[in-house]
C-alpha cells in the first residue's frame, strides 16, 4: 500500500475522531451554546467547496494549456472537482441554514454570504447544463474548461469578497480582520482537524472518481476492440 | 467476505446507535435537538450558561453525535466497497492486458 492510498485511507480514522471531537471535546461556544459545534462540519463544509472549484479550475488552465496532450483525463478530473464542490457546496448550504435557524431564528434570510453561495451555486449548475448540452461535441472540454476559468476568477469576489463588504449577520470569518484567531485552542483544534479530514474526504472521492472515470475508458477501449 | 463485512458494520452501528436509543427510551420529551432549541426560543426562559450543560441539553447532543455518526458509517461503508470493487476491476482489467 502506498503512502498516498494510506493518507487518502486515514479518513476512515480521522473522520469518526473529528466528530467524537466535535461532540464530545470541544467546549460549546460562549453565547451560541452546543448549537456552535456545527461550525466543526459548516466550516470544513465551505472550505472544501471552494477547493474543489480552485482545483477544477487549475486543471482547466493546465488541460487548456496543455497543446501537446501530455497530461490525460484532466478534462474529466476538473469536471468531477466540480461536482464534488457542488455537492459540498450544497451541503454548507443545509448545514448553514441549520445553524440561521437555530441562530436567527429563519432558516434563509438573504443575508450576503448566503446570496453569494446562491449565485456560485447558478454558476455551477450552468457549467453542468453546459456540459451536458454540448454532449458529442468535440469541443466540449475545451469550452467547459474555459467556463470553469471564468468560474474560478469569479469565485473570490463572492466567496470573500462580498461578506466582507456588506454588513452581515454571519458569525466573522475564524481568520478576520485582525488576523487573529478569536477561537479556544481546544475549539481551533477541533476545527483543523476537521478541515483537514473534510480536505481528506474529498482528496479520497476525487482519486476514486478518476479511477473509475479510467476503467470506464478502458472497458471502453476494450469493447471498441472486440 | 461482503457477509463479514456487512456483519462488522451492523455490529458497529449498533454500537453506536445503542446510547441513542437508550436516550431515546428514558427521555422522550425532545425530538430532535432542533426542536428543542424551538422550545427553548419560544419559551423565552433564561438559558443555563454554556459551561453548566442540562441533563436535557446533554442528551440532545449525544442522540445527534450518534445521528451524525451513523450518517458518517453508512458514507464509509458505501465508499469503502465502492473502492473494493473498483479495485477488484483494475485487477481484473490488468490481468486481461
Amino acid at each position: 500500500m502506498s503512502i498516498k492510498t494510506i493518507a487518502l485511507k486515514s479518513v476512515y480514522i480521522l473522520m469518526p475522531a473529528t466528530i467524537l471531537l466535535a461532540f464530545l471535546w470541544a467546549p460549546p461556544a460562549a453565547i451560541l451554546g452546543d448549537s456552535s459545534r456545527i461550525m466543526y462540519f459548516h466550516v470544513p463544509l465551505a472550505w472544501v467547496s471552494i477547493l474543489a472549484f480552485i482545483v477544477s479550475g487549475i486543471l482547466s488552465v493546465a488541460y487548456l494549456a496543455d497543446k501537446k496532450g501530455r497530461f490525460h483525463g484532466l478534462v474529466e478530473t476538473s469536471y468531477n472537482s466540480a461536482v464534488i464542490g457542488f455537492v459540498f457546496t450544497i451541503l454548507t448550504v443545509i448545514t448553514g441554514s441549520i445553524w440561521a435557524k437555530i441562530s436567527w431564528g429563519v432558516f434563509w434570510n438573504w443575508d450576503p454570504r448566503e446570496t453569494s453561495i446562491v449565485i456560485v451555486l447558478i454558476i455551477y449548475i450552468a457549467y453542468f447544463s453546459l456540459q451536458g448540452a454540448l454532449a458529442g461535441n468535440e469541443n466540449r472540454g475545451r469550452i467547459g474548461s474555459s467556463y470553469l476559468v471564468i468560474a474560478m476568477i469569479t469565485l473570490p469576489f463572492f466567496a470573500f469578497l462580498v461578506p466582507r463588504i456588506y454588513p452581515s449577520l454571519h458569525p466573522d470569518p475564524i481568520i478576520n480582520k485582525d488576523r487573529t484567531v478569536h477561537l479556544d485552542a481546544a475549539m481551533l483544534t477541533t476545527l483543523l482537524v476537521a478541515i483537514l479530514s473534510f480536505s481528506l474526504l474529498y482528496a479520497y472521492i476525487l482519486f476514486l472518481m478518476k479511477r473509475i472515470t479510467t476503467l470506464k475508458k478502458r472497458i471502453g477501449d476494450y469493447h471498441a476492440a472486440d | 467476505m461482503r457477509l463479514i463485512n456487512i456483519l462488522v458494520l451492523s455490529a458497529a452501528l449498533a454500537v453506536i446507535a445503542a446510547p441513542v436509543f437508550h436516550s431515546a427510551a428514558t427521555d422522550t420529551k425532545c425530538a430532535c435537538a432542533f426542536a428543542a432549541a424551538d422550545q427553548a426560543q419560544e419559551a423565552k426562559v433564561e438559558p443555563a450558561p454554556a459551561e453548566t450543560p442540562t441533563a436535557d441539553s446533554s442528551v440532545v447532543l449525544y442522540r445527534v453525535m450518534g445521528v451524525v455518526l451513523i450518517v458518517w458509517f453508512g458514507l464509509a461503508f458505501f465508499l469503502f466497497m465502492l473502492d473494493r470493487r473498483v479495485a477488484a476491476l483494475e485487477n481484473e482489467m490488468r490481468q486481461r492486458g
